[in-house]
Protein backbone atom coordinates (compact mmCIF):
# COMPACT_ATOMS: atom_id res chain seq x y z
CA UNK A 1 0.00 0.00 0.00
CA UNK A 2 2.76 2.43 1.09
CA UNK A 3 4.16 1.01 -2.46
CA UNK A 4 1.72 2.59 -4.27
CA UNK A 5 0.91 5.50 -2.64
CA UNK A 6 4.77 6.76 -3.28
CA UNK A 7 5.71 5.19 -6.62
CA UNK A 8 1.74 5.59 -8.11
CA UNK A 9 0.43 8.90 -6.92
CA UNK A 10 3.47 10.68 -5.95
CA UNK A 11 4.15 11.10 -10.36
CA UNK A 12 0.09 11.79 -10.78
CA UNK A 13 0.46 14.85 -8.33
CA UNK A 14 3.58 15.82 -9.68
CA UNK A 15 1.80 15.95 -13.33
CA UNK A 16 -1.81 17.57 -12.09
CA UNK A 17 0.20 20.06 -10.10
CA UNK A 18 2.54 21.28 -12.67
CA UNK A 19 0.07 21.56 -15.19
CA UNK A 20 -2.52 23.61 -12.71
CA UNK A 21 0.71 25.61 -12.29
CA UNK A 22 1.44 26.23 -15.87
CA UNK A 23 -2.40 27.60 -16.74
CA UNK A 24 -2.15 29.48 -13.61
CA UNK A 25 1.18 31.29 -14.44
CA UNK A 26 -0.14 31.60 -17.92
CA UNK A 27 -3.57 32.92 -16.92
CA UNK A 28 -1.36 35.60 -14.94
CA UNK A 29 1.38 36.55 -17.44
CA UNK A 30 -1.39 37.37 -20.65
CA UNK A 31 1.08 37.23 -23.45
CA UNK A 32 0.68 40.03 -25.66
CA UNK A 33 3.26 40.45 -28.33
CA UNK A 34 3.75 44.56 -29.54
CA UNK A 35 2.76 44.22 -33.25
CA UNK A 36 5.32 46.50 -33.52
CA UNK A 37 8.16 44.40 -32.90
CA UNK A 38 6.10 41.83 -35.21
CA UNK A 39 6.36 45.02 -37.93
CA UNK A 40 10.31 44.99 -37.52
CA UNK A 41 10.94 41.39 -37.69
CA UNK A 42 8.40 41.53 -41.00
CA UNK A 43 10.48 44.03 -42.31
CA UNK A 44 13.59 42.39 -41.76
CA UNK A 45 12.56 38.60 -42.70
CA UNK A 46 10.71 39.69 -45.63
CA UNK A 47 13.65 40.88 -48.25
CA UNK A 48 15.75 37.22 -47.42
CA UNK A 49 12.29 35.21 -48.53
CA UNK A 50 10.34 37.81 -50.80
CA UNK A 51 8.11 34.22 -52.34
CA UNK A 52 6.76 33.87 -48.77
CA UNK A 53 3.62 35.98 -48.28
CA UNK A 54 3.66 38.52 -45.56
CA UNK A 55 0.75 37.26 -43.55
CA UNK A 56 2.70 33.98 -43.19
CA UNK A 57 5.70 35.28 -42.10
CA UNK A 58 4.04 37.77 -39.69
CA UNK A 59 2.43 34.56 -37.84
CA UNK A 60 5.85 32.94 -38.19
CA UNK A 61 7.21 35.70 -36.34
CA UNK A 62 4.23 36.39 -33.92
CA UNK A 63 4.73 32.78 -32.73
CA UNK A 64 8.30 32.45 -32.51
CA UNK A 65 8.03 35.57 -30.25
CA UNK A 66 4.78 33.66 -28.01
CA UNK A 67 7.58 30.77 -28.02
CA UNK A 68 10.53 32.63 -26.35
CA UNK A 69 8.73 35.05 -24.27
CA UNK A 70 7.45 31.73 -22.53
CA UNK A 71 10.20 29.60 -22.35
CA UNK A 72 12.18 32.31 -20.72
CA UNK A 73 9.42 33.16 -18.02
CA UNK A 74 10.53 31.33 -14.69
CA UNK A 75 7.14 29.98 -13.44
CA UNK A 76 6.36 28.94 -16.92
CA UNK A 77 9.78 26.73 -16.95
CA UNK A 78 9.44 25.36 -13.22
CA UNK A 79 5.66 24.07 -13.89
CA UNK A 80 6.97 22.41 -17.00
CA UNK A 81 9.80 20.88 -15.21
CA UNK A 82 7.31 19.84 -12.70
CA UNK A 83 5.71 17.86 -15.38
CA UNK A 84 8.74 16.21 -16.81
CA UNK A 85 9.21 15.09 -13.42
CA UNK A 86 5.84 13.38 -12.82
CA UNK A 87 7.07 11.63 -16.59
CA UNK A 88 10.33 10.35 -14.81
CA UNK A 89 8.70 9.27 -11.75
CA UNK A 90 5.88 7.77 -13.82
CA UNK A 91 8.66 5.77 -15.84
CA UNK A 92 10.16 4.38 -12.80
CA UNK A 93 6.40 3.27 -11.41
CA UNK A 94 5.88 1.92 -14.76
CA UNK A 95 9.32 -0.71 -14.54
CA UNK A 96 7.75 -1.50 -11.33
CA UNK A 97 4.04 -2.35 -11.41
CA UNK A 98 2.72 -3.97 -14.51
CA UNK A 99 1.35 -1.99 -17.42
CA UNK A 100 -2.17 -3.53 -16.91
CA UNK A 101 -2.28 -2.44 -13.29
CA UNK A 102 -0.78 1.07 -14.01
CA UNK A 103 -2.72 2.20 -16.83
CA UNK A 104 -6.05 3.62 -15.27
CA UNK A 105 -4.40 5.02 -12.75
CA UNK A 106 -3.37 7.17 -15.28
CA UNK A 107 -6.64 8.24 -15.79
CA UNK A 108 -7.13 9.52 -12.59
CA UNK A 109 -5.21 12.73 -13.94
CA UNK A 110 -8.36 13.35 -16.14
CA UNK A 111 -10.82 13.86 -12.75
CA UNK A 112 -8.30 15.43 -11.04
CA UNK A 113 -7.17 17.90 -13.64
CA UNK A 114 -10.96 18.66 -14.37
CA UNK A 115 -11.75 19.15 -10.47
CA UNK A 116 -8.50 20.70 -10.11
CA UNK A 117 -9.50 23.54 -13.38
CA UNK A 118 -12.51 24.41 -11.43
CA UNK A 119 -11.00 24.24 -7.67
CA UNK A 120 -7.89 26.74 -8.52
CA UNK A 121 -8.44 28.18 -11.60
CA UNK A 122 -11.91 29.10 -11.65
CA UNK A 123 -12.69 27.41 -15.03
CA UNK A 124 -16.44 26.74 -15.39
CA UNK A 125 -16.27 23.06 -16.06
CA UNK A 126 -19.88 21.87 -18.10
CA UNK A 127 -21.64 18.92 -17.54
CA UNK A 128 -20.42 17.93 -20.64
CA UNK A 129 -16.94 18.23 -19.77
CA UNK A 130 -17.38 15.60 -16.72
CA UNK A 131 -19.44 13.27 -19.30
CA UNK A 132 -16.17 13.31 -21.74
CA UNK A 133 -13.52 12.95 -19.10
CA UNK A 134 -15.82 9.66 -17.33
CA UNK A 135 -15.75 8.58 -20.94
CA UNK A 136 -11.74 8.84 -21.24
CA UNK A 137 -11.56 7.00 -17.83
CA UNK A 138 -13.69 4.18 -19.11
CA UNK A 139 -12.52 3.95 -22.67
CA UNK A 140 -8.47 3.72 -20.56
CA UNK A 141 -9.54 1.29 -18.13
CA UNK A 142 -11.25 -1.27 -21.14
CA UNK A 143 -7.97 -0.80 -22.96
CA UNK A 144 -5.68 -1.86 -20.25
CA UNK A 145 -8.02 -4.79 -20.03
CA UNK A 146 -6.52 -5.93 -23.06
CA UNK A 147 -4.56 -9.52 -23.52
CA UNK A 148 -2.06 -7.58 -26.17
CA UNK A 149 -0.01 -5.99 -23.81
CA UNK A 150 3.46 -7.16 -24.51
CA UNK A 151 5.21 -6.25 -27.67
CA UNK A 152 4.84 -8.45 -30.84
CA UNK A 153 7.55 -11.02 -30.34
CA UNK A 154 8.27 -10.84 -34.08
CA UNK A 155 9.35 -6.95 -33.58
CA UNK A 156 13.36 -7.27 -34.43
CA UNK A 157 15.26 -6.60 -30.99
CA UNK A 158 18.63 -5.33 -31.91
CA UNK A 159 21.28 -8.12 -30.66
CA UNK A 160 24.21 -7.14 -28.87
CA UNK A 161 26.98 -6.23 -31.59
CA UNK B 1 -6.75 28.75 -32.42
CA UNK B 2 -7.38 24.80 -32.86
CA UNK B 3 -4.32 24.33 -35.36
CA UNK B 4 -2.15 24.95 -32.05
CA UNK B 5 -3.09 21.68 -30.61
CA UNK B 6 -3.28 19.90 -33.61
CA UNK B 7 0.54 20.72 -33.67
CA UNK B 8 0.38 19.58 -29.76
CA UNK B 9 -1.13 16.11 -31.18
CA UNK B 10 1.78 15.49 -33.67
CA UNK B 11 4.10 16.30 -31.76
CA UNK B 12 3.21 14.07 -28.85
CA UNK B 13 2.67 11.42 -31.14
CA UNK B 14 6.20 11.88 -32.58
CA UNK B 15 7.50 12.05 -28.95
CA UNK B 16 6.25 8.73 -28.16
CA UNK B 17 6.65 6.83 -31.30
CA UNK B 18 10.22 8.09 -31.42
CA UNK B 19 10.89 6.50 -27.44
CA UNK B 20 9.26 3.45 -29.09
CA UNK B 21 11.63 2.73 -31.56
CA UNK B 22 14.52 3.35 -29.68
CA UNK B 23 13.22 1.20 -26.86
CA UNK B 24 11.98 -1.29 -29.19
CA UNK B 25 16.13 -2.12 -30.09
CA UNK B 26 17.02 -2.20 -26.34
CA UNK B 27 16.27 -5.19 -23.88
CA UNK B 28 15.72 -4.34 -20.61
CA UNK B 29 14.39 -7.84 -19.61
CA UNK B 30 17.51 -8.69 -18.13
CA UNK B 31 18.36 -6.74 -15.15
CA UNK B 32 21.98 -7.39 -15.67
CA UNK B 33 22.31 -5.53 -19.01
CA UNK B 34 21.30 -2.26 -17.53
CA UNK B 35 24.63 -0.60 -17.82
CA UNK B 36 24.87 -1.21 -21.63
CA UNK B 37 21.46 -0.83 -22.37
CA UNK B 38 22.03 2.63 -20.67
CA UNK B 39 24.93 3.30 -22.82
CA UNK B 40 23.17 2.28 -25.97
CA UNK B 41 20.05 4.58 -25.09
CA UNK B 42 22.58 7.65 -25.20
CA UNK B 43 23.81 6.70 -28.87
CA UNK B 44 20.21 5.54 -30.26
CA UNK B 45 19.03 8.60 -32.88
CA UNK B 46 15.45 7.26 -32.07
CA UNK B 47 16.00 8.04 -28.13
CA UNK B 48 17.49 11.79 -28.90
CA UNK B 49 14.69 12.71 -31.75
CA UNK B 50 12.52 11.43 -28.62
CA UNK B 51 13.88 13.64 -26.43
CA UNK B 52 13.88 16.86 -28.99
CA UNK B 53 10.44 15.93 -29.96
CA UNK B 54 9.65 16.06 -26.44
CA UNK B 55 11.01 19.73 -25.73
CA UNK B 56 9.23 21.15 -28.80
CA UNK B 57 6.09 19.65 -27.27
CA UNK B 58 5.99 20.93 -24.29
CA UNK B 59 6.95 24.31 -25.49
CA UNK B 60 3.66 24.17 -27.87
CA UNK B 61 1.73 22.81 -25.34
CA UNK B 62 2.59 25.95 -22.97
CA UNK B 63 2.00 27.77 -26.07
CA UNK B 64 -1.45 26.52 -26.79
CA UNK B 65 -2.71 26.15 -23.39
CA UNK B 66 -2.32 30.08 -22.93
CA UNK B 67 -5.75 29.81 -25.37
CA UNK B 68 -8.03 27.25 -24.28
CA UNK B 69 -9.02 26.01 -20.81
CA UNK B 70 -6.75 23.25 -18.99
CA UNK B 71 -10.33 21.39 -18.25
CA UNK B 72 -10.76 21.51 -21.95
CA UNK B 73 -7.08 21.39 -23.73
CA UNK B 74 -6.31 18.57 -21.50
CA UNK B 75 -8.89 15.76 -22.49
CA UNK B 76 -8.70 16.84 -25.82
CA UNK B 77 -4.66 15.68 -26.14
CA UNK B 78 -7.05 12.30 -25.79
CA UNK B 79 -7.08 12.00 -29.09
CA UNK B 80 -3.17 11.49 -28.82
CA UNK B 81 -4.36 7.76 -27.78
CA UNK B 82 -6.62 7.17 -31.73
CA UNK B 83 -3.49 8.58 -33.34
CA UNK B 84 -0.65 6.29 -31.60
CA UNK B 85 -2.87 3.32 -31.62
CA UNK B 86 -3.36 3.43 -35.60
CA UNK B 87 1.04 4.28 -35.88
CA UNK B 88 1.18 1.47 -33.46
CA UNK B 89 -0.09 -0.87 -36.17
CA UNK B 90 1.25 0.31 -38.76
CA UNK B 91 4.81 1.30 -37.74
CA UNK B 92 5.36 -1.85 -35.10
CA UNK B 93 2.95 -4.55 -36.03
CA UNK B 94 0.83 -3.98 -32.88
CA UNK B 95 -1.91 -5.85 -31.96
CA UNK B 96 -5.67 -4.37 -32.29
CA UNK B 97 -8.12 -6.09 -30.18
CA UNK B 98 -12.00 -5.81 -29.15
CA UNK B 99 -10.63 -4.29 -25.60
CA UNK B 100 -8.54 -1.57 -27.44
CA UNK B 101 -11.63 -1.03 -30.14
CA UNK B 102 -13.89 -0.54 -27.30
CA UNK B 103 -12.16 1.52 -24.97
CA UNK B 104 -10.70 3.50 -28.22
CA UNK B 105 -14.68 4.37 -28.69
CA UNK B 106 -15.31 5.00 -25.24
CA UNK B 107 -12.20 7.89 -25.52
CA UNK B 108 -13.20 8.79 -29.12
CA UNK B 109 -17.03 9.27 -27.58
CA UNK B 110 -15.37 11.39 -25.00
CA UNK B 111 -12.98 13.67 -27.11
CA UNK B 112 -16.27 14.30 -29.05
CA UNK B 113 -17.99 15.52 -26.23
CA UNK B 114 -16.02 18.42 -25.80
CA UNK B 115 -16.72 19.94 -28.87
CA UNK B 116 -20.79 20.30 -27.30
CA UNK B 117 -21.01 24.03 -25.85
Amino acid sequence: MKKILIFILLPIFMTVLGELMLKHSLNKMGVAIPAETVAVWVDRVHPIVPQIPMAWISKAIEGGLHLAILASHLPVVLSLLTIVVGGVLWLIAMSKFEISFLYPFLSINYLVILAGSALFLGEKVSLYRCISATLIVIGLVIMSRSPNREKPHDSPVQKEP
Amino acid sequence: MYAKLLVVIFLRTCTDLSFKAGVNQLDFDSLGSFGPNVKRMLVNPFVWSGLLFGLMNMLFWAVSLSSFDLSYAYPFLSIVYIVMMIAGKLLFGEHIDRYKLIGLLFIVAGAGMLFIR
